[in-house]
């Protein structure tokens, strides 16, 4: 890396810092009630008694909230970046893959099935193990489809089938745990929990760590497969321990927000022109602009039509969808 | 580092590719292997890499069985040039160079000296510095091939396999790369490339000629570089004559005129 190049990625990852507590600050503040900054600062630094009501919403309500819109945004936005170096096209994310889809089903067995008193542990638990076998199964297929877009198709495929069979358990099932269907679709946070909280951040936490581990090795496969092998990286054990790590970390997010699409194939574009390829870069860079837009997606759709939500996959898709199709265009019209 | 091989033989589809070969490179030397379309160049090649194992016999890395060898320490001991190259890498020049490093525990943020030092001398030697922040996508086809053989230099390895180092570059770089090639005995590195360029066979301290994954030929280029040798092999009349001014080989398939 260049000095240039270094010390533009030092300024991005200081003003990306910058906005995300920024971001992080004005979600606590703005809801269906408004709390001035001021009162936020003094909450935060420990002078607002947790009785009073400004004190219980923040911390009842909207910190677990926002820590939520961090895991969940850092966790699809690296996901995507790290599935578009393995799959070696810029057209795919998790979503796509039909990993979210995969545990949502996960989720909402989980939520079934869950004794009384375990049901978040349940749900981040069945959704991180449906992610992490589905990246495992896709493996063999990912790899025979990588630099085409063909795989996605294939994802895409899956993914609906799987929100289907989710729908279809959702409505048998009939249980008052499990989430309504919308969740499962188009994503919500409005029923995060410091449990579900406490359960997912650590999964989420360790699938980005181990992903920035393999980072290096996963820049790699741009190469193609053979030639990483011949720099010592075992694509073998590899790219299938890559892959669970992103089912396992996506699992848990699905757990916290339902599946929410796009936005891990929106954040890496943006990345990519300002910061490069190299994952040990766009990994953590990803992890906070990911974060920033799930915190202001999530900040409108709980206040645009307050005291309505608007599920939050409805806005991602809404802008996603069009930034999917120009995607598309520019990989196949050359 | 020494590299031998014993009896190697490798079976597709109960076809024989390669055929109870037996060489051996001593360090510090350049070994080049030739031969028509399908003698087993490339198949010897990946062998001797370790991608593919043979159906019988064996190959050694100084005293250790390559097979013995874990993939991660087989990055340290040999560098590999592939003949089939992805061309879609939205990498720059640098950070492919730099990805040589990867074997050494490289991590592309933190450059320790000796890897600032091997990424540089390949730019340089590559003669890839104009170049080194331009995406390796937006390159020609033989400046991609540049970035490879970079990239492979840069990997430092005591063991360096090359297929068709030079096939995509124009005569100028040929010579360079040839000569940077030459360059890496002095410093106790062994060298084997497969080379369609008869001429450039020429300066390699062993010739390896194969026909039908057998060995016809070995030994230094005056002993295999002949024209009945390259005749009998590649099936087309070759003429060897000195050259001009070099007083080494010179080596021409002779012109035949088409039937009318």
């Amino acid at each position: 890396m260049t000095s240039t190049q270094r010390s533009r990625a030092t300024r991005w990852f200081a003003a990306g810092s910058v906005s995300l507590v920024a971001t992080f600050g004005l979600s606590l503040a703005v809801g269906a009630v408004n709390i001035p900054i001021a009162e936020v600062l003094t909450w935060a630094t420990g002078g607002l008694p947790d009785e009073s009501l400004s004190g219980r919403v923040l911390s009842g309500v909207r910190l677990p909230r926002s820590l939520a819109a961090v895991a969940v945004g850092a966790m699809l936005a690296v996901a995507g970046t790290s599935l578009q170096g393995i799959q070696r096209t810029p057209v795919v994310d998790a979503h796509l893959m039909g990993i979210s889809g995969a545990s949502g089903l996960g989720v909402a067995i989980g939520y079934a099935i869950a004794p009384t008193g375990a049901s978040s542990q349940f749900a981040v638990i069945l959704g991180a193990l449906a992610g992490a076998g589905y990246g495992l199964v896709t493996r063999r297929f990912a790899a025979a489809t990588s630099g085409s877009i063909v795989g996605v198709l294939v994802g895409i495929g899956a993914g609906l089938a799987l929100m289907a069979w989710t729908g279809l358990f959702v409505l048998l099932v009939d249980s008052a745990n499990v989430p309504t269907l919308s969740f499962f679709i188009f994503g919500s946070l409005s029923g995060v929990s410091w449990p579900l909280v406490a359960a997912a951040a650590p999964l989420v936490a360790l699938s980005i760590a181990l992903l920035w581990w393999l980072g290096p090795g996963l820049d790699l496969l741009a190469l193609g497969e053979r030639a990483s092998i011949h720099l010592g990286f075992d694509t073998h054990r590899r790219v299938p321990l890559a892959l669970a790590a992103i089912g396992v970390g996506v699992g848990a997010s699905v757990a916290l927000g339902g599946v929410i699409g796009f936005v891990g194939l929106i954040v890496p574009l943006v990345i990519r022109p300002m910061l490069g390829s190299i994952s040990r870069i766009t990994i953590p860079a990803s992890a906070i602009a990911g974060a920033i837009v799930v915190l202001v997606f999530d900040t409108v759709a709980r206040t645009l039509a307050a005291p309505i939500e608007i599920p939050i996959g409805l806005l991602t898709a809404a802008i996603g969808g069009p930034v999917l199709v120009w995607l598309v265009r520019r990989e196949t019209v050359r | 580092m020494r590299v031998q091989i014993k009896d190697v033989s490798y079976v597709v589809a109960r076809h024989s590719l390669v055929n109870g070969i037996s060489f051996d490179v001593p360090s510090g030397t350049m070994t080049a292997v030739i031969g028509p379309n399908g003698a087993g160049k490339s198949t010897l090649l990946h062998l001797l890499s370790g991608d593919i194992v043979p159906s019988e016999g064996s190959i050694w890395y100084e005293s250790e069985a390559l097979s013995t060898i874990s993939l991660e320490r087989r990055a340290k001991l040999r560098g590999f040039l592939d003949a089939t190259r992805e061309p879609d890498i939205a990498f720059t020049v640098e950070q492919v160079v730099a990805m040589g490093r990867f074997p050494h525990r490289f991590d592309p943020r933190t450059q320790g000296d000796t890897d600032k030092e091997a990424i540089e001398d390949a730019i340089e030697a590559l003669d890839l510095s104009e170049l080194r922040t331009r995406q390796v996508r937006s390159l020609s086809g033989g400046e991609q091939q540049r970035v490879a053989i970079a990239r492979v230099f840069a990997q430092r390895s005591q063991l360096v396999l090359l297929d068709e180092p030079t096939t995509a570059l124009d005569i100028g770089h040929q010579a360079t790369v040839m000569a940077h090639i030459e360059h890496l005995p002095a410093q106790g590195r062994s060298v084997i490339a497969v080379l369609h360029d008869l001429n450039m066979a020429a300066y390699f301290d062993n010739v390896l000629l194969l026909r039908k994954g057998s060995i016809v030929a070995s030994g230094a280029p005056s002993d295999v570089l002949t024209s009945a040798d390259l005749t009998r092999a590649y099936g087309h009349p070759i003429d060897v004559a000195e050259h001009p001014s070099s007083g080494g080989l010179l080596i021409l398939p002779r012109r035949t005129v088409p039937p009318t």
